[in-house]
């Protein structure tokens, strides 16, 4: 069992070390032939007799990849209907907590575009890789879209006129007019 | 309903925080009272005291020392508390009021009304008041008109009427041992009626058959109340007549023609049995006296004495001896006083004043006392009002005891001007090069320049003011209060101080500190002025007056102008145009000294929106003619350049049918033409009573309203709109009030109100799109106020332009309101960009300023309300406004009889600065919208400051004993 395991890690770090695995030291003194066929009758440790069959295939590999990157390119999609339960349960009065959460649920998003080609870094990339990537964009863009339904819920996009009102310059007169009682 | 009213009152609770905490109390308000001018004056030494009733309405005390104010009664504003007759009796002043309706007694130590009844009864005309206080009955007074006599005392009032017949004109009053006797004259007729001293029966009724067939006799009691002295001008003679019997004691005493020679308008001013004073007006229009005596048993009186240019004169009584006391200007500001033995017939050269006064101006009203002081010597004490109408007290050494600006009582126009920045501004203006040939470097030059001048005047100014005080341990203000020169005055940080420029309409002139509890700055006095009338229903004098340049645009120096009605050294009636620096009171230096005397009419006067290339804004003057004059001259062409573009429209009352009904528009073009009328808008029988404009300094912040589903409201926000209120009387003689919206580009009534069984007088202010207009319901008996506010609605027609020429159809909203008080004047209060809320200050009856929050007055507020309105934080619709006394400005400084309030801005967004004139003068600062840009005055600044100190010092220590902490940790 531990063979396996190691034949695993052995598929998974290179050549190198294979090489090394089962090292024998050429250069040893005669005198101590005797020494040795009585170690060859001994087995080293974890050591057996049977052939093992390569079971690491490359297929299976990128199965995994795939997978992984799935879940990550998925992850934001998922969090959508966390993000909507707790826009709901915030309410839409402008306090701290409602606040707080929701320049999160602003920024999160934003971050996660940004650093999304760390995320998927630690995957190599398959061949479905820009498909995920966009997934995971989706996702993020649904997440924005909750966070920006929020702001507007709460009030605080300037989607109305009167959120422009105060930028207005005023009016210019066309006419003039002047006057009033007649004084004498 | 009940949790309709909870609601109500716990949405008005924060609104209680407009009331001002008692440290505050004069901390940035002031009041000065003030009396007018003088119609009875009475000098006390003994008391040390001056008494004075006054044609403002006012019977005051004022310390003799001082002048200070001991104790003042105010009466009613206008017509019903008018002062008609005073008489300062041994123990308590008795006055008639309201045109002979009333009659009180007033006590002299504190003014207490001891006592009132009602007198004459409604008057039609004002007549002359007559009065005697008897001998007989203790405390008691005869009181007559041209209908009744009355005994008026604390106890009792007995008024009869007297003989009915029509056309007599009560002449005199008497009382003698013999009773009450009432002479009066009828075209040539006199008539003596004798009463009892109850005034119980008519004991004779006689024709003085002596006096008959002489017209306008000029008649008086003579000193010692037992003759009657007439004096003829036709045959240039006196009659003296005794009452008792009605005989006159010989033939008229006549005066030779000589002796008057080319005088004018003599009168007889005073009489007793044998002298005679004699008062004309000479060529120049000097005041002559001549004194006559009458000699036994000789027809022609004898000229004792003849005083020429005569100032002023009183006469006197003081133990028998009687005392002709009159002033003469000796030299520039040499004021003589001259006391006139009349029994020794001499001059008293012992008690002759001589003073110096600072103003040589005439003396309208001159008042004396005579006292005896221990050592049995007699002492003169006089009391003057001069022209400029400024009161002084002068003693028996010519020294001055106070000067009372009494002008300020009559304020018509005011205006508040920003200081300069700095007094350095100059050489500011100058750093950033102000010829041409300034370069790089010289510019830099000069930069390092200034800024080394400033930091030597901060060292020298600044500091060492600062560680002198700090080392004598008194307040800096102490010293900036006892002695302000202009030149240490700039402008405050948040430039809530300013000057107040207020213009009386007899032509004085105050600047006025509004810090430093109103400290007069400066003050002239422009003569000859006479005001133009004012049609409105209050007979109101006023002065246009403008800021022409603001102290901003250095090195021009700041101008205002002046218009007013002069009379020039001719008498003929001419147009005056005045400028002057606002900041020091001096004529302006590129003016004449004395103004521009133009010969026509003016009808308006205004500003022109343009400047000149001096930064000056032209004023326009539209005569009677209907043609247009600019000011300066120079400018005219500055604003043909610039305003052939616009148009610009002219509109003015005018009287047709004898009714001050029609409003007429012209279009202004700057030619030498008459300007041709536009339009014209006759209101019929109604007479215009008030025109609302908006001010010219008011800024509106934004274009419309946010409802509570956050949709826009656009206002209308019409710069040409004005409020025409109209009055007038229906067919059963019931009044009705009409509030017209006029267009005034167009000629075209946008809106109107009608409010029938209502009437006057009506207060409107208009600001932004909204009017605020106060009436007199008379159905219901009760003061209500209306507000109108007009909106475009969901869409603004144009965004970047307004034009009246637009067909807009404005959303109108109004709400009428009931208030508790009648309001005697009203304005608007003024923020630098107009985002705070514009509330309505108003002038109660009975002294109180006051400020309606604008939430109460909403024309919006709903009967029913929905969500979305409450989203938008409106009151629910309530009949009545409560007035609640932390609405209060002036908490216990009651000002009266306030006939206009001024507002202007402040530096800060949140302030408004308030001054109200009429009687009283007050001045405060207002938060519409609260303190919203300041730190309130309680903040905890130690506390803040030890907390900041503190953090720092903590976050210091711990990163150094983390620090340490991990060195320990890593050596483990």
């Amino acid at each position: 069992m531990q063979s396996v395991q190691s034949g695993q890690n052995l598929a998974s770090s290179g050549k190198s070390y294979k090489q090394r695995k089962w090292f024998i030291d050429f250069n040893r003194k005669a005198e101590k032939f005797h020494q040795i066929q009585q170690i060859d009758h001994v087995q080293p440790v974890g050591y057996t007799d049977k052939t093992l069959v390569d079971t690491t295939n490359s297929d299976e590999g990128n199965r995994l990849i795939g997978m992984r990157s799935w879940d990550i390119a998925m992850g934001p999609l998922k969090q959508a209907p966390m993000n909507v339960m707790i826009s709901w349960m915030a309410g839409n009065s402008i306090a701290l907590f409602p606040i707080m959460f929701v320049g999160m649920l602003l920024f999160r998003p934003f971050q996660s575009m940004l650093t999304m080609s760390k995320a998927f870094e630690a995957i190599e990339s398959g061949q479905n890789s820009f498909f995920q990537k966009l997934v995971y964009l989706f996702g993020n863009l649904v997440n924005l879209a909750i966070a920006l339904y929020k702001c507007h819920s709460m009030g605080l996009l300037p989607t109305y006129a009167s959120d422009w009102l105060a930028f207005a310059n005023p009016q210019d007169r066309m006419e003039y007019s002047f006057g009033g009682f007649a004084l004498n | 309903m009940g949790s309709v009213r909870l609601l109500f009152l716990l949405i008005c609770l924060p609104l209680l925080t407009l009331g001002l905490f008692e440290d505050q109390a004069g901390s940035y308000d002031w009041r000065q009272q003030y009396i007018g001018r003088p119609l009875y004056t009475k000098i006390d030494t003994n008391l040390n005291r001056l008494f004075i009733a006054s044609e403002q309405n006012a019977l005051a005390c004022v310390n003799l020392k001082s002048g200070n104010i001991v104790w003042r009664k105010v009466f009613e504003i206008g017509e019903a508390g008018q002062i008609d007759h005073v008489i300062w009796a041994l123990k308590e002043i008795v006055v008639v009021s309201n045109n002979g309706q009333r009659v009180q007694g007033f006590d002299y130590n504190r003014g207490f009304a001891t006592w009132e009844y009602s007198l004459f009864g409604e008057q039609t005309q004002k007549q002359k008041i007559l009065s005697v206080v008897s001998k007989k009955e203790k405390e008691s007074y005869y009181l007559a008109n041209n209908k009744h006599l009355c005994l008026v005392g604390s106890r009792e009032k007995i008024c009869i009427e007297l003989p009915t017949d029509d056309g007599f004109v009560t002449a005199n009053l008497f009382e003698t041992d013999h009773g009450v006797f009432v002479i009066r004259f009828k075209d040539t007729t006199a008539q003596k009626l004798q009463y009892n001293t109850q005034l119980s029966s008519l004991l004779s009724k006689t024709i003085l058959n002596d006096l008959e067939s002489h017209k306008n006799l000029q008649c008086m009691n003579s000193l010692d109340s037992n003759y009657l002295s007439c004096y003829s001008d036709q045959i240039s003679s006196i009659f003296t007549t005794e009452i008792k019997s009605g005989n006159a004691n010989s033939l008229p005493l006549t005066i030779q023609k000589s002796i008057l020679s080319s005088d004018r308008e003599p009168r007889l001013a005073w009489s007793s049995k044998d002298f005679f004073l004699i008062e004309t007006l000479s060529e120049d229009d000097g005041l002559n006296l001549y004194l006559f005596k009458k000699e036994q048993n000789e027809n022609d009186l004898v000229l004792l004495k003849k005083i020429e240019s005569v100032q002023a004169y009183d006469q006197v009584s003081h133990s028998q001896n009687s005392f002709l006391i009159y002033s003469k200007y000796i030299g520039k500001n040499k004021l003589n006083f001259y006391t006139f033995d009349l029994k020794k017939s001499q001059e008293r050269t012992d008690l002759l004043i001589s003073a110096n006064v600072l103003n040589s101006e005439d003396i309208l009203q001159l008042e004396a006392s005579v006292t005896e002081n221990k050592n049995s010597q007699l002492s003169v004490t006089v009391s003057c009002f001069f022209k400029d109408y400024s009161l002084s007290v002068f003693n028996q050494q010519g020294v001055k005891y106070f000067t009372r600006e009494e002008a300020l009582a009559y304020i018509s126009t005011v205006e508040m001007v920003d200081f300069p920045l700095l007094h350095l501004q100059e050489e500011f203006e100058d750093e950033f090069g102000s010829t041409k040939q300034d370069n790089l470097i010289t510019m830099f030059y000069k930069r390092i320049k200034t800024q080394l001048i400033m930091l030597k005047e901060f060292i020298q100014i600044d500091l060492v003011q600062k560680v002198t005080s700090l080392l004598q341990n008194s307040p800096m203000t102490k010293k900036s209060q006892s002695g302000i020169s202009l030149d240490e005055i700039t402008r405050d940080e948040f430039n809530l101080n300013k000057i107040i420029v207020a213009v009386t309409s007899i032509g004085k002139v105050f600047g006025i500190y509004t810090s430093a509890n109103g400290k007069i700055l400066w003050s002239f006095y422009l003569k000859n002025t006479i005001a133009f009338k004012f049609n409105k229903v209050r007979d109101e004098n006023t002065i246009p007056f403008f800021v022409q340049r603001t102290a901003a645009h250095v090195p021009y120096e700041p101008q205002c102008v002046l218009i007013s009605k002069a009379n020039d050294q001719n008498g003929s009636l001419k147009t005056r145009v005045y400028f002057f620096n606002p900041l020091t009171g001096r004529a302006s230096k590129d003016a004449p000294k004395e103004g521009y005397l133009v010969d026509y009419q003016v009808k308006q006067a205004f500003l022109s929106y343009q400047m000149d290339s001096h930064y000056l804004k032209p004023v326009v003057l539209f005569d009677t003619e209907n043609r247009i004059h600019v000011f300066p001259q120079s400018s005219i062409s500055d604003l043909q350049a610039k305003s052939s573009n616009k148009p610009t429209i002219i509109f003015s009352t005018q009287r047709e049918n004898d009714n001050l009904n029609t409003l007429t528009g012209y279009s202004l073009s700057y030619s030498n033409e008459p300007l041709p009328e536009v339009w014209r808008l006759n209101f019929e029988d109604e007479k215009i009573s008030a025109i609302a404009s908006k001010l010219s300094n008011d800024r509106i912040h934004s274009h419309g309203k946010i409802l509570g589903d956050r949709s826009v409201l656009y206002k209308y926000l019409n710069p040409n709109l004005v409020g025409v209120v109209t009055t007038g009387q229906d067919s059963q003689n019931v009044p009705y009030v009409n509030v017209y919206l006029v267009d005034t580009v167009t000629g075209s009534v946008v809106n109107s109100f009608n409010h029938k069984r209502c009437k006057g007088p009506v207060n409107i202010v208009h600001s932004e799109n909204w009017f605020f207009y106060s009436y007199y319901n008379m159905k219901f008996r009760r003061h209500e106020v209306t507000s109108v506010e007009l909106f475009e609605g969901d869409i603004q027609n144009n965004s970047t332009h307004f034009s009246s020429l637009d067909d807009i159809k404005p959303i109108v909203f109004s709400k009428s309101y009931i208030v508790q008080r009648s309001f005697d004047s009203m304005q608007v209060t003024l923020t630098e960009k107009g985002i705070s809320t514009k509330d309505v200050i108003v002038a109660c009856q009975y002294g109180v300023i006051m400020e309606i929050p604008w939430i109460l007055i909403d024309p919006r507020r709903p009967i029913k309300m929905t969500e979305v309105e409450r989203e938008e934080n409106l009151l629910p619709y309530m009949p009545e406004i409560p007035l609640n006394y932390e609405f209060t400005l002036n908490y216990y400084n009651y000002v009266y009889n306030t006939r206009g309030i001024s507002t202007a801005p402040s530096g800060l967004e949140s302030t408004s600065l308030v001054f109200t004139y009429g009687l009283d003068i007050f001045f405060t600062r207002v938060f519409p919208s609260k303190t919203f840009d300041m730190i309130r005055e309680d903040f905890d600044y130690f506390f803040i400051t030890t907390l900041m100190v503190g953090l720092v010092l903590g976050t210091l220590l711990t990163k150094k004993l983390a620090a340490a902490s991990n060195l320990k940790k890593a050596w483990k």
